[in-house]
């Protein structure tokens, strides 16, 4: 077992703290504020050559792994860009890279990969109304014709739909099988914006910095040598996104969380009120430590899951685990972090408000903790399938 | 055109510096370090005028083992190669010293033009680059805000505290560049990975063909002291005049 960093991804976690440092808190807050995409922040990932990271060099990416991802992911967000620069990586490196480096033909790696490492943006489209957390339940359809499929349907809380160049469809091209629940599910690469594609951006709690919206499929053409592995049969292909989505979700927590709990470090060392710092006081002192060891724990599930993602093995349970352990250890340290500031932990301005707005989504999306639970249950403790 | 550049690693500016109490000189050891901020101008400087020629970058540094990150760090902006001079009785060099040694070094790489940072931030003498360019016998050019090449020259803007002055000289020469004279890039992925491939040497004072004896320090720091407390500042209480008080007040200073 080997802990140590080689001398690449040391190197890598700098250039990462680096871009991060480079942008101030007052970005994210006018981000937040004003419900913008960092198109900025984002072109410099780019710039950087961060979005290709994990994909080969041979359609311009560096070649390296989803455990370099997550390590790079993890430092920008404790770097300071905290839930968004983090959660940006999904909206490309996974749901394109991941996906098209394990699962696309040639012909679509060369089509579609050189663009996302210079900083095209995805969306993938996978949950819908009526089917919720029972994604086999999915009603989209992609009808034959032709030379093309034809998508129809509607599906809800699609991030990135209005700066998005590319999008990942998950849709029926057979009728559901209840003997065969994930039969006939395929996923379709298609071009942006299309006005057979319609998007109604709702407002939300947090995450203001990628919109997420309602979307209408009508007539949505995408050509047949766009379907990602074999039209049909889509499962295999999905969990090759939903772990590295988990992944990268929970490395960007681990980053966050660490971020509010050195910004609440840094004020309760300077903040006097009873004529000594408020972080002499050892019920502050606690709280915060508590959440340094829950973070420090989700970390070490999450580069364990990353590798073995990369080795090609079997991952969704340390992936769920790593997902679950930083979602929530993330959470309660910028809860304690608003608690440290006390008055001014709830201003926004102080920049700690925002990520725990931002960081509460975790427990909901990609994938809720009861589902996260139940999978766990089942794949892990081998107890009856609850759902 | 064949660029070398200067950078120096130093002990991080952002961390408390520490005097050693025998020797007076600036702990070293066991403290976070980093390439100096001031060459990262350099760096970028000749970058800049390396893509613009079709020419090379070669970066030199002398010091300590862990001088081979500053080096590196240059590579992964684009240099295409480096130098570093690295020898256990090397510890505790001079300025004196240290230019003689990175004259050899330039004497080796035989480039066009040395770009190096004006002043180090922690060493602060300012007198390495034109050191240098004394023993090497070429042109010295310092506090460089813009340059440019044309032919076999430089032309510089040496900044002054009215403007800047129009200085040229004949390559082969040694510029000092400014702090903010451009905006230093920051290493891409792909910049720090094909670092590696590229050619890094290790040379001691024997392989630059310099004789130890000649490179002790003639310098000693003999006494050290806190620099003096600020005074306190006059406050002026606004009754109407203040306006007027502080004007004549900066007049009197020469200010306005
Ligand atoms: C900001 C945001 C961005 C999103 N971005 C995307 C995106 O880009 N692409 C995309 O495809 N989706 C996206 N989603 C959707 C997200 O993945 C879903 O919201 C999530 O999977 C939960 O589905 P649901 O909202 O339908 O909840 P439901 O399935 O309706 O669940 C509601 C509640 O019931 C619980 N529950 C359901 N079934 C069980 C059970 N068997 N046992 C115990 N409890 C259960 C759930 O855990 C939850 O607490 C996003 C969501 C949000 C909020
Ligand atoms: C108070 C004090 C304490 C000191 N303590 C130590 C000590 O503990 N250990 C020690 O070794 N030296 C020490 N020195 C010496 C000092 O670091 C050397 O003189 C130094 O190598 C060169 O001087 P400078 O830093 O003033 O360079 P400057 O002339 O200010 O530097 C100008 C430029 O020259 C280039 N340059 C300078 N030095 C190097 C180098 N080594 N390699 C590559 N490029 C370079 C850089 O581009 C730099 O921006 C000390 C000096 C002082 C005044």
């Amino acid at each position: 077992m080997d802990f140590e960093c080689d001398e690449d991804q040391v190197a890598l976690r700098q250039l990462a703290t680096d871009v991060a440092g480079r942008v101030d808190d007052k970005y994210w807050q006018d981000i937040d504020q004003n419900y913008r995409f960092p198109s900025e922040f984002w072109a410099s990932l780019a710039k950087h050559d961060l979005l290709g990271i994990a994909v080969p060099e041979e359609f311009g990416g560096s070649g390296r792994s989803l455990l370099d991802m997550a390590i790079a992911v993890e430092a920008l967000s404790e770097g300071g860009a905290g839930m968004e620069g983090g959660a940006l990586f999904v909206s490309g490196p996974v749901f394109g890279g991941c996906l098209l480096t394990r699962h696309g033909s040639r012909a679509q790696q060369e089509a579609y990969l050189p663009g996302l490492v210079s900083g095209d943006l995805w969306a993938g489209a996978f949950t819908e109304p009526d089917a919720g957390s029972n994604i086999t339940m999915i009603r989209t359809q992609a009808t034959r014709k032709g030379d093309s499929y034809l998508i129809n349907g509607q599906k809800v809380f699609i991030s990135q739909m209005t700066n998005s160049r590319r999008i990942v469809v998950m849709a029926r091209t057979a009728a559901y099988d209840a003997g065969h629940r994930t039969a006939g599910i395929s996923l379709l690469l298609g071009d942006l914006p299309s006005p057979a594609v319609e998007a109604r951006p709702f407002k939300k709690m947090g995450n203001h910095f990628m919109d997420t919206s309602q979307v209408y499929f009508t007539d949505y053409e995408v050509p047949v040598e766009n379907v990602v592995g074999e039209a049909g049969n889509a499962w295999a292909p999905m969990y090759d996104v939903l772990n590295p989505e988990r992944i990268i979700l929970a490395a960007t927590a681990v980053g966050t969380g660490n971020l509010a709990l050195r910004k609440a470090v840094e004020y309760a060392s300077q903040r006097q009120v009873w004529g000594r710092p408020i972080g002499a006081h050892q019920g502050l002192q606690f709280p915060l430590a508590e959440a340094r060891v829950n973070l420090a724990t989700a970390r070490l599930q999450v580069y364990e899951a990353a590798w073995l993602y990369d080795r090609g093995r079997e991952c969704g349970v340390q992936a769920a685990m790593a997902k679950y352990a930083a979602s929530h250890a993330a959470l309660v340290a910028a809860d304690c972090a608003i608690q440290t500031l006390g008055g001014a932990g709830y201003i926004s301005e102080s920049g700690i408000e925002r990520h725990w707005r931002n960081l509460r989504l975790n427990r909901i999306a990609p994938v809720t903790d009861e589902m996260t639970l139940n999978y766990i249950a089942q794949h892990d403790l081998g107890m009856p399938r609850s759902y | 055109m064949r660029i070398a550049v200067f950078v120096k690693q130093v002990p991080d500016p952002s961390g408390a510096g520490r005097l050693d109490p025998a020797t007076n000189l600036l702990v070293r050891e066991g403290v976070e370090v980093v390439l100096d901020p001031g060459d990262a101008y350099g760096i970028e400087a000749a970058l800049q005028l390396a893509e613009a020629s079709q020419g090379e970058v070669v970066v030199i540094s002398m010091g300590g083992e862990r001088a081979l990150e500053v080096v590196r760090k240059a590579m992964a902006m684009g240099a295409g190669s480096g130098l570093h001079v690295f020898d256990q009785r090397l510890g505790g060099s001079d300025a004196l010293a240290t230019a003689r040694v990175l004259a050899a070094a330039v004497s080796r790489v035989a480039p066009d033009l040395v770009v190096a940072g004006t002043e180090s931030t922690d060493g602060y003498t300012g007198t390495v680059p034109a050191a240098v360019a004394e023993l090497l016998g070429w042109p010295s050019l310092t506090f460089a805000k813009h340059l440019e090449l044309s032919g076999g020259t430089v032309r510089v803007q040496r900044q002054t505290p009215a403007g800047h002055d129009l200085v040229e000289a004949d390559l082969p020469a040694v510029v000092t560049v400014t702090g903010g004279i451009n905006e230093p890039r920051y290493p891409t992925l792909k910049g720090i990975m094909g670092a590696k491939s590229r050619p890094l040497e290790q040379l001691s004072i024997e392989d630059l063909g310099l004789d130890a004896a000649g490179l002790s320090p003639q310098q000693r720091v003999v006494a050290v002291a806190p620099a003096p407390q600020r005074q306190a500042g006059r406050v002026v209480e606004d009754d109407g005049s203040a306006a007027r008080l502080i004007a004549d007040y900066l007049a009197e200073l020469k200010v306005i």
